[in-house]
């Protein structure tokens, strides 16, 4: 958005605010990989460092919850229709944008609802215990659904500017920015959900 | 000699009493939601020397506590709420902001000829998170304060008792946020907003420096942000991902935390390096030498500083193997920090030196760098670091590098830009006492302190052995008289706000751009995009008696 001073716009073209703007993303984009990857990492370090003692899993609990493959393919049929939106509103074609958008919104949310109800499998058998198999399970799932919600949020405010479509640039930047992100969370909840399921083997 | 402007378009220095970023709008509501990046600068300059005193205070109380054996004026666990307080405010809340945030907000956009950064929104926010983390700050004093060390080490951070862990935690993390969204702006606008002319290596060193330290702050501390974010979720939860009593490992929330804690030593020291260059080239008033050297050496700094994090680990267990390959990177740091201070003194040999507050900061910074340097080669000895590790020698080293080279960074950069800051001129004669007087009192301090650790002090201790106290005791008067160096330049600075001489545009004779701007700059930088030249030629700058500042003076065209 320029700022409202038009005298101390610091971009000479709406162009070039609107290339800033997506290597802003990109470097966004960067940090959340940072924090995933991060916690990737101490998962992994936490249970490659149990090696085969006994006890990682305690006796008798569940593997993953089979929730997780509903979840997953709800998020990857998301990131299909925010790609089809995206491809719609480039074409000018803001209903069909409109459509998808709200599609991609509404399988966000039901991922977010599967993700609950693998949280609540786990947490019948697991409740709030020592142990750092379902700890971790926890964490790294909320910490995914967390940064799913917050941009669910975005995708809000992103498809009311498209609906309200006053500035039809601005809000297929506004689109762009969102889809980025949404393949984004998509590849790391691959990447998040293969590192529990290798971590899950007792 | 001939006085004919070669751009008659620089303002003179009577035009910004009538509109400059300072008076342009009026009122507090008009300072806390600017989105003028030269606020900004000013709001984070005003906060960090604010915290700066306070964590000087709490440094103070330290020192004097250290002056005897046992109690000399506080219980030793206030002891430990107050070292853990002067590291964790002097990091966080200090040093780490210091250049980025205070003067880089303030110098980039004008440096790079640009109006402003590239998201002025962004920039308002990073600010407000930082107030939000000093405000956390103060919650947890009020919660009961922390003894955990700035480190945050576990287990004992999630299991001590003190009741104001979790909110400056919570504190870190954000003021980490304040942190990354500062270094993706600085990135973007270095990458997006150049005017035309402004090639890559047209750009002033400082500039360079601050690019290669947004690199670190975008890359580095969002894995500081998960590894506190796990903290607060263990002491909450009583999960034991760093416990080693619950299956967890201690030894990687060290791995985590260094991974960012020593890149952000870089974020302290690099920027600091860059004002350096400025400094010294400006006030030798001689062509940089070597510049893609520095230039490329800042960017080798950032990048080293991602694989060396495990020196700190030296006597943590890790496998020898890591141990070695982490000492022999460490010491291949050492190589482009000498190529910086190099350049610097060739740059000094045959310039036209003014010795003044900036220059002498810049001196004393490459003493100090030198010293904090080269000391750094011992800690990254394997076999002298199982001796040096955790003694006063390492919080020796470390104040050489954060303090005596990041900070007397700051304070040099500081005086450099006040006049375009401020628009007014300090007191030169006081500025280079009291510099001198830091200078002093700094190595009083911590040289003793390199002695104490070598004969075997450990760090951190309330209590010690009798053969020491003579170092405690000199090392405390060093404090005093530094601490009165400070005071001093609080005073002279302002003083100079009520009745310094008005600032020329170019006082010091710098070619960048932010010296074609008046002092204080107008509220839009620029009104069209300005010239580009080399930012380190200083041949046609000639000192102007009448505007008492220097002005472009045209070479007479050569006859044929």
């Amino acid at each position: 958005m320029p700022i409202s001073d038009p005298a101390r716009e610091p971009f000479a073209t709406p162009q070039a605010r609107s290339s800033a703007g997506l290597l802003g993303m990109w470097l966004f984009l960067v940090v959340i990989a940072m924090v995933f990857v991060a916690t990737m990492m101490a998962y992994l370090v936490v249970r490659l460092g149990t090696g085969d003692e006994p006890g990682w899993r305690p006796d008798g609990s569940p593997g993953l919850p089979w929730e997780l493959i509903l979840s997953t393919l709800l998020l990857a049929a998301s990131s299909w229709t925010m790609q089809r939106s995206l491809a719609a509103a480039r074409s000018d074609r803001d209903d069909r944008a409109i459509t998808s958008a709200w599609a991609t919104f509404a399988l966000g949310w039901a991922f977010v609802a599967v993700q609950g109800l693998g949280w609540s499998q786990m947490w019948r058998a697991l409740p709030l215990q020592d142990s750092l198999y379902a700890w971790t399970f926890y964490v790294l799932t909320a910490l995914h659904a967390l940064h799913v919600l917050g941009g669910l949020g975005a995708m809000y405010a992103v498809i009311m500017r498209l609906v309200k479509s006053h500035d039809h640039h601005e809000a297929v930047l506004g689109l762009t920015k969102c889809t980025m992100y949404w393949h984004t969370l998509a590849v790391i909840w691959l990447a998040l959900y293969a590192t529990l399921w290798v971590g899950s083997f007792d | 000699m001939t006085t004919l402007p070669a751009r008659p378009a620089a303002p003179t220095y009577d035009t910004p009493e009538s509109d400059n970023y300072l008076i342009h709008d009026k009122g507090i509501p008009s300072w806390l939601l600017t989105l003028d990046h030269k606020r900004i600068g000013v709001l984070y300059t005003v906060g960090v020397l604010l915290s700066f005193f306070v964590g000087g205070i709490f440094a103070m109380l330290v020192r004097t506590e250290l002056l005897t054996p046992g109690r000399t004026i506080i219980d030793a666990e206030t002891y430990n709420h107050f070292f853990t307080l002067h590291g964790a405010v002097m990091v966080f809340l200090v040093i780490i902001p210091s250049i980025p945030a205070a003067l880089g907000n303030f110098v980039l956009p004008i440096m790079l000829g640009a109006k402003d950064v590239a998201f002025p929104r962004l920039n308002l926010f990073s600010y407000h998170l930082w107030i939000s983390g000093a405000i956390c700050t103060v919650v947890s004093l009020v919660m009961g304060s922390f003894d955990t060390g700035w480190t945050f080490y576990t287990p004992y951070s999630t299991t001590t008792t003190a009741g104001g862990v979790i909110p400056v935690i919570v504190g870190v993390f954000i003021l980490g946020f304040s942190s990354i969204f500062t270094g993706l702006n600085f990135i973007v606008t270095i990458h997006k907003l150049r005017p035309p002319g402004m090639t890559w290596f047209r750009m002033p060193l400082f500039l360079w420096a601050l690019y290669a330290t947004a690199l670190i702050q975008v890359l580095a501390t969002p894995v500081l942000a998960i590894t506190l974010a796990l903290v607060v979720v263990e002491r909450i939860a009583n999960i034991g991902i760093f416990n080693p009593a619950m299956g967890g490992d201690p030894v990687l929330y060290q791995h985590f935390f260094w991974f960012y804690s020593h890149p952000a030593v870089y974020i302290m020291i690099v920027p600091a390096m860059g004002i350096i260059s400025e400094l010294i080239a400006v006030h030798s008033h001689r062509q940089i030498f070597g510049y893609r050297f520095i230039a490329f050496s800042s960017v080798a700094i950032a990048i080293f500083s991602f694989i060396v994090w495990g020196h700190h680990m030296f006597t943590s267990g890790q496998s020898s193997l890591m141990n070695t390959l982490f000492s022999a990177i460490s010491f291949s740091v050492a190589i482009p920090s000498a190529v910086k201070i190099f350049n610097w003194i060739c740059t000094l040999y045959k310039g036209s030196i003014s010795l003044n507050t900036p220059m002498l900061y810049a001196l004393a910074f490459i003493v100090l760098f030198t010293i904090g340097g080269l000391t750094g080669l011992h800690l990254a000895t394997l076999n002298t670091d199982v001796h040096l590790h955790d003694t006063y020698f390492v919080v020796a080293h470390f104040h050489y590098v954060m303090m005596g080279s990041a900070l007397i960074a700051m304070v040099g950069g500081l005086h450099h830009w006040w006049p375009k800051i401020t628009g007014r001129m300090y007191n030169e004669k006081l500025g280079m006492i009291a510099c001198a007087i830091v200078f002093v009192g700094f190595n009083i301090t911590f040289f003793t302190q390199f002695m104490l650790g070598s004969h075997g002090m450990p760090r951190r201790y309330y209590d010690y052995q009798p053969e020491f106290q003579i170092y405690h005791v000199i090392s405390t008067i060093g404090s005093y008289i530094m601490a009165s160096g400070f005071l001093l330049t609080a005073m002279y600075l302002v003083q100079s706000l009520v009745s310094g001489k008005r600032a020329p545009a170019n006082p010091w004779g710098g070619a960048t751009l932010e010296w074609e701007c008046a002092s204080p700059p107008p509220y839009y930088n620029f009104h069209e995009a300005p010239k580009v030249g080399d930012p380190y030629d200083f041949s046609n700058l000639h000192w102007d008696e009448r505007g008492e500042g220097y002005v472009t003076v045209k070479p007479p065209a050569a006859k044929a």
